[in-house]
């Protein structure tokens, strides 16, 4: 197995999972321990971490469907009260270390008419990103049925946007992202070969 | 930039260098340096160059995310101000969750849901 190697002063595109694991301590520890390291790192100015809106919006969803489904919450005022008091703090977090970008990179401009059409050259990438990599036929652990592994719309999206940010690598926990390990380098927090 | 010299390993020594090269690896990876580490004596650690060179580092144009910060933030709460700036912040949502939700939940069965449907 190859090592993977974080630097100091590397920028490092975050995906969704590492915040989702870093709210909630009480599922698998180790998982927690590793996400807050690596957000302390990157709080600290290790490394520039880097937040796209897509990676919000999965934030969002996931302690959406925590709270709703698990959670001793009553109304859904208080879901997006708790949503609030979890992302927000990311918000104080020093702009030099944390950036909240949008999905277009500046240096992109589409067509005029298209200007505000949110990731309108990523899509293209996405898509072509997408057709580059089939995956492979796996085992559903669950059902012992075959299903399909690989990459899925929204981590091509992820990936995409760490290319053209000029991202080093790509925290995350998914295994997934070792496929496309040559347009963005995975840095997979549980992978003991991997070293932050 | 500075850079580190080539470390080449042929035949026999190749077996014997690899605990070294781990340790070697390990320790940039506790205590990076300035050095533009390059390595090359076999496949196996062909892959190696998951290390960014520290020219990459210094050369790539800096992210400016004055504005989209702030589009984010007012798509996310637009009647909250923004937050201010602090040290520590991250440690105000580490856990948040534990006093809302039982033990145990299967958050990587919901992330899985949510990223992959």
């Amino acid at each position: 197995m190859p090592y993977t190697i974080a630097r100091k002063g590397e920028r490092i595109y975050i995906d969704s999972n590492v915040f989702v694991y870093c709210f909630y301590s009480k599922h698998k520890p180790n998982l927690y321990a590793k996400a807050k390291d690596f957000l302390s790192k990157v709080e600290n100015g290790k490394f520039v971490g880097i937040v796209s809106s897509a990676t919000i919006m999965e934030i969002i969803k996931s302690l959406r469907e925590l709270l709703v489904k698990y959670g001793r919450v009553k109304s859904t005022q208080d879901v997006e009260t708790l949503v609030q008091q979890c992302i927000s703090p990311l918000f104080s977090i020093p702009p030099d270390r944390m950036k909240f970008l949008e999905g277009r990179p500046p240096d992109l401009i589409p067509m005029p008419e298209a200007k505000e059409m949110y990731y309108y050259n990523v899509s293209n990438e996405a898509l072509r990103t997408m057709q580059k990599y089939p995956g492979k036929i796996g085992t559903d652990m669950d059902t012992g049925e075959p299903e399909h592994k690989g990459l899925h719309a929204v981590d091509t999206f992820h990936v995409v946007l760490a290319k053209k940010l000029q991202c080093d690598k790509l925290a995350t926990f998914a295994w997934e992202f070792k496929e496309t390990a040559a347009e963005i380098t995975p840095l997979i927090l549980i992978d003991n070969n991997a070293f932050w | 930039m500075e850079l580190a010299p080539v470390t080449l390993f042929k035949g026999k020594e190749r077996a014997e260098a690899r605990p070294a090269i781990s340790h070697f690896l390990l320790s940039r990876a506790i205590a990076p340096s300035t050095f533009h580490i390059f390595i090359s004596y076999s496949d196996r650690f062909a892959e190696i160059r998951r290390i960014t060179p520290i020219s990459k580092l210094v050369e790539r144009p800096q992210i400016d995310d004055t504005e989209s910060r702030k589009m984010i933030w007012q798509a996310l709460f637009p009647t909250a101000p923004m937050p201010k700036v602090r040290e520590h912040a991250l440690e105000e949502c580490c856990g948040l969750l534990d006093k809302f939700l039982p033990e145990n939940v299967p958050i990587d069965k919901i992330i899985q849901r949510v990223k992959h449907g």
